[in-house]
């Protein structure tokens, strides 16, 4: 019963960022230089064509009719067709979605995988050699750029060792190089977060009275200050999957993937309004129900926080 | 009182912290006997050692200062302080348990009060999951927090201050400690629940016949609930004695001076008399009385030698050259 309130606590919050979002980008992208009709047309295309292209498009009219029609049609979940392939932007959103997740799980994972028993270790024994390992992972993994770190997996793992494809997703192997990518820089995020989390948890009071207690050493890092620590880590973890969720744009570029990012790149290239609007107003849904779940299990973890 | 070998024995202990190169001095000789079924209080202002002495006999001084720990702390004759980690593990919790001043930052807020109870008894009494929650449960009964269950399932922040303080106690008791050390537990509760607790202690030391070390900067709780005192100053044990003796006959000057800032109904409206003087400085070690530089009565002799700690009559001892003028203060 508690939980139906919340639930519909955050889809009206959800509803209202999504109209203050879709307005502003409704907007945003038709006061920006740049038309569509030219863009379909060409630049030396007849001003005759490029009338017929908009009145085909609708973008003769006035903008408030525009917007009106926009609100209307978002209203019914209809969020109309790409100018450029004439396919509903849902769809087209859809089909790309797949990757995009499948990808943002993966490199999630890695990122957590990595992060969590490292950031952990170097808290327990701080400046062992795990320790350092850990700082020197967590400082590359924030210096090296994500195009730069993508390049060089594809030349040593796809091209000098071929073990990886060097292109494609045909096979679940292809999907391995890019999550690395896109994985190894979260694991940098959430092992720094990860570290400083468990420090300051291990040095807190009721760390003293377990101590007091008699408890097992392991039973008081693993137990008492590892689940401690690792409220914040859910947070920050959920954060960096919506990014992720959006499309990771670079990473998709240097592996050639079909994901959500490049296809928001290209609508923004073609000025295509419909595809970029359904794509902010998809991304702001996906964040949502990210963040949501993020807080579902936060407060799981953390009898403090009840749901209201 | 008195008659039996005592539980604990702390003899000339001594604990320094290295400083960012320097050392200061917690613990300069501290001598205390801990019975099992009595109350000792031991009183001190802020900073004067009383929860490092506490963290000794529980082996949980913090790191800087174990290898600048000397003395010798015996729990039933056998000597703690060259035990392993291991071993000391063994002896907290189950055979000697503490409590602290604010329960609210002591206890986990992850988990709920039942699991910090049960966690600590299946470590040391070896029952299984069921056994323990039904122990849990006559515990948490026993502490006064009822045996419906319902505190049993809270989190540590579901429950009021004092509510969190007998929780604390619940797990201090669970596995029938011999020995219970309590520091500071009620300064940061209200009158009301003060006397609540301290009535809580007082009967389950009774029960238990626990052996209690009750650590307060506050004479009128140690009033009320030791059997024994001992008063500690700047890391060393000035005056010990019954209550009664304490508060009737005063043989340390600062023990003296500390009486006469209680606030007390009668003097209502005096100003409480403060000592005069700083206090000794975490670095020094002078030869003489640490408690020279601010006593009113210090003579030359003070300052050259360090007085014994000893009985000066049955039953009362005190680390004061002129014990037997002090009380005439
Ligand atoms: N971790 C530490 N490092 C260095 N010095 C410390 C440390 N812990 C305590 N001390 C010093 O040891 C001395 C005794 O501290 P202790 O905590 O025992 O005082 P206390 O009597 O319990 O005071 P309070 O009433 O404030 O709790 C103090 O002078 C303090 O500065
Ligand atoms: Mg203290």
């Amino acid at each position: 019963m508690n939980l139906v309130k919340y639930a519909a606590k955050r889809v009206l919050r959800l509803i209202i960022t999504l109209f203050i979002v879709s307005t502003i980008i409704f907007f945003v992208i038709r006061v920006i230089p740049g038309d569509p009709a030219l863009i379909i047309g060409g630049v030396d295309a007849k001003p005759a064509d490029l009338e017929a292209i908009r009145a085909r498009l609708g973008t003769d009219r006035p903008l408030s009719t525009q917007y009106a029609e926009f609100l209307w049609s978002i209203l019914h979940l209809d969020f109309g067709r790409s100018m450029i392939s004439d396919e509903p932007v849902t769809s087209l959103i859809l089909q790309r979605f797949p990757l995009t997740l499948a990808l943002a799980v993966l490199g999630l994972l890695i990122g957590i995988l990595i992060a969590v028993p490292l950031g952990v270790l170097s808290a327990v024994k701080r400046w062992s050699g795990w320790d350092y390992l850990g700082l020197v992972l967590s400082q590359l993994g924030m210096a090296i750029p994500s195009f730069w770190l993508g390049i060089l997996l594809l030349l040593v793992l796809a091209i000098r060792f071929p073990i990886f494809p060097l292109f494609g997703v045909d096979s679940g192997a292809g999907l391995v190089l890019p999550a690395l990518s896109l994985g190894l820089a979260r694991a940098a995020i959430l092992l720094r977060h990860t570290r400083a989390s468990m420090i300051e948890e291990l040095s807190k009071e009721y760390i003293v009275a377990a101590r007091a207690k008699g408890l097992p050493e392991t039973l008081i890092r693993y137990k008492h200050a590892l689940k401690n620590a690792l409220l914040p880590i859910i947070t920050i973890a959920g954060i960096e999957f919506g990014y992720m969720l959006g499309g990771a744009i670079i990473v998709e570029q240097v592996f050639s993937l079909p994901g959500l990012g490049r296809l928001f790149l290209y609508a923004i290239y073609q000025r295509d309004f419909p595809l970029i609007q359904g794509g902010v107003v998809f991304i702001a849904v996906i964040f949502s129900v990210v963040n949501f779940v993020a807080d579902m299990l936060y407060s799981i973890v953390n009898p403090k926080i009840r749901l209201e | 009182m008195g008659a039996a070998e005592p539980l604990i024995v702390i003899e000339n202990l001594r604990v320094e912290f290295a400083q960012d190169g320097q050392r200061a001095i917690a613990l300069r000789g501290v001598d205390i006997s801990l019975y099992k079924n009595e109350v000792h209080g031991l009183v001190g202002e802020s900073g004067s050692g009383k929860t490092i002495t506490a963290m000794s006999i529980v082996g949980l001084l913090p790191r800087q200062a174990l290898k600048l720990l000397s003395g010798s702390i015996r729990y039933e004759g056998r000597e703690l302080l060259s035990r392993s980690e291991e071993e000391l593990r063994s002896y907290r919790g189950s055979k000697i348990a503490m409590i602290f001043q604010e329960p609210a930052k002591y206890l986990n807020p992850a988990f709920t009060v039942g699991e910090q109870i049960r966690e600590t008894i299946r470590e040391h009494m070896g029952l299984d999951r069921s056994q323990a929650n039904a122990r849990a449960r006559e515990l948490l009964a026993l502490v006064g927090l009822g045996n419906d269950g319902r505190v049993l399932a809270a989190y540590p922040h579901e429950l009021s201050s004092g509510m969190k303080q007998r929780a604390m106690i619940a797990i201090a008791i669970s596995c029938n400690p011999d020995f219970l050390i309590a520091d500071e537990p009620t300064t940061s509760l209200d009158v009301t629940l003060q006397a609540q607790i301290l009535k809580l202690l007082r009967t389950l030391k009774d029960m238990k016949k626990m052996g209690v070390l009750f650590i307060s900067h506050d004479l009128s709780v140690i009033k009320e609930i030791a059997d024994r005192v001992s008063v500690i100053y700047a890391g060393k044990i000035v005056e010990s004695t019954s209550v009664t003796r304490l508060f009737g006959h005063p043989m340390h000057p600062y023990t003296r001076l500390l009486l006469m800032s209680i606030p007390d109904a009668r003097r209502k409206g005096r100003r409480l008399a403060a000592i005069a003087g700083q206090v000794l400085d975490a670095r020094a070690d002078p030869q003489g009385c640490v408690f020279a530089p601010r006593c009113p009565m210090a003579r030359d002799l003070c300052f050259k030698e360090s007085p014994t700690f000893i009985a000066h009559e049955q039953d009362h001892m005190s680390a004061c050259h002129f014990a037997e003028e002090a009380w005439k203060l």
